[in-house]
């Protein structure tokens, strides 16, 4: 039975020798393209004087993080001076690209000048300073495989740096778990000061799970008090429905009702207001609902879903057959009204006082 | 029916993109059941006709309105979007 390709490239490159298989190297590499046709004849006979001479070549970056990342670790002190001279932004993307991935795939505490490499490109390295709200998932994983690698102290001190600089601290917070009890404490206060600039994306909610059961008392201990309803909106969906009402508890506060949380939400948007009528069914909305007048619903119909009577200014646009001036701002125009809604499970209709009662076609 | 006084900017999908309290408070107003006056959220591209009157979602009505669908109703008639 043969054995995996790998293997036998293996095999064949240490049976031809160092200088042999150096010299199919630079020959198989001879084009820009063809340069990670190199890495594995340097992943059986490691020499840092011809990966210098690839690397130099290599002008545009296209040297893929896996091809080098074949080489191992040995690659890990050229890489890091090949990464530190790097002008071009896409050549120091692949050279940080190839050095995470280099340590990611290790195991094992790192080395020392490893741990020197890793310290000193920080939080560049890791990705952590001005990316984007999407982070690609290997780059995600092999971030924190990088990580797993420091021992606690650094490991503390780059994400904090991260979590205090960077453009997005969520993406640092992401790998809050993987630090001790009080470094946790220390990372979730930091990253709460810095919630303002919390996008949508999951890498906080990644970060608020990974500290495991004790996640809500954390928090609760981060943020006693006070909270944006956003933020408050933020940490419920992190937390779950067993950990959010564990975060009220400590903090000695119980769980809004969705109402009034949709209301501290829409106070803390800026901006011009208008009024907007939330259609819920009954049981939703006992206590709380705008009674409308008796009589408002469709005749004939079944029994109405919604029926009350509001009075504001409604929105008036043309008739979509004016396609070319469709834009609402401009088609738009504003008149004061009474109007009166009627949903029904058949029919919908609407009244305006300065209209004719109008049925709307069924749905 | 319940008031709620919003920013008419949540009726902006590129302002809502911008502004992460807009974003948030427009996602929370897709999960309820509907609204009344306002604007519309469109799920396609903008269509319609007339004085928008208001947005439903399935669970207001019980009927299927496709992937996650909302059925606009304007003054002169009502249309369909889902995913």
């Amino acid at each position: 039975m043969l054995a995996p390709y790998r293997e036998r490239i293996r095999a064949i490159l240490t049976a031809l020798g160092p200088a042999r298989a150096h010299a199919l190297a630079r020959r198989v590499a001879e084009k820009p393209n063809d340069l990670m046709r190199a890495m594995p004849a340097l992943a059986v006979h490691f020499d840092e004087a011809l990966l210098a001479e690839l690397l130099e070549r290599d002008v545009n970056g296209g040297l893929a993080a896996p091809a080098l990342a074949a080489v191992g670790a040995q690659a890990l002190p050229r890489l890091a001076q090949a990464w530190s001279s790097a002008v071009e932004p896409k050549v120091k993307s692949s050279r940080g690209a190839a050095i995470v991935r280099v340590i990611a795939d290790g195991s094992g505490p790192l080395a020392l000048e490893d741990r020197q490499a890793v310290q000193r490109l920080g939080v560049d390295l890791l990705d952590l300073r001005d990316g984007e709200s999407y982070w690609p998932a290997d780059q995600t994983t092999a971030a924190g495989a990088v990580l797993r690698r420091l021992e606690d102290e650094p490991r503390a001190r780059l994400l904090l740096e991260a979590l205090r600089a960077a453009k997005r601290p969520e993406r640092a917070y992401r790998f809050v778990g993987s630090l001790a009890a009080p470094g946790r404490l220390d990372a979730t206060k930091v990253m709460l000061e810095r919630a303002s600039t919390l996008t949508n994306d999951d890498h906080f909610d990644a970060g608020v799970s990974s500290p495991g059961e004790d996640a809500p008392e954390v928090f609760a201990r981060a943020l006693p008090e006070g909270g944006s309803a956003m933020l408050l909106r933020r940490l419920e969906k992190a937390l779950g429905h067993h950990g959010f009402p564990r975060f009220l508890a400590s903090r000695g506060e119980t769980k809004k009702t969705w109402l009034e949380a949709l209301r501290a939400i829409a106070a803390e948007a800026l901006g011009a207001r208008e009024r907007i009528y939330l259609l819920e069914p009954e049981w939703r909305t006992a206590g709380s609902v705008a009674q409308g007048p008796s009589g408002s619903r469709c005749r004939g119909g079944p029994t109405a879903i919604v029926s009350a009577t509001c009075s504001r200014s409604i929105s008036r646009r043309r008739p979509s057959s004016a396609r070319a001036s469709r834009s609402p701002r401009r088609a738009r125009a504003r008149s004061r009204s009474t109007c009166r809604i009627h949903v029904a499970a058949r029919t919908t209709s609407w009244a305006c006082a300065d209209q004719s009662p109008s049925r709307l076609r069924p749905f | 029916m319940l008031p709620l006084d919003v920013p008419s900017a949540i009726f902006d999908q590129s302002a809502a993109r911008k502004d992460a309290s807009l974003g948030e408070l427009r996602k929370a107003l897709l999960n309820r059941p509907g609204w009344a006056l306002g604007d519309p959220m469109w799920i396609q591209g903008e269509e319609g006709w007339g004085t928008f009157v208001m947005q439903l979602a399935a669970e207001a009505l019980g009927l299927n309105l496709g992937d996650m669908g909302s059925l606009y109703v304007f003054g002169e008639g009502a249309l369909i979007q889902c995913h």
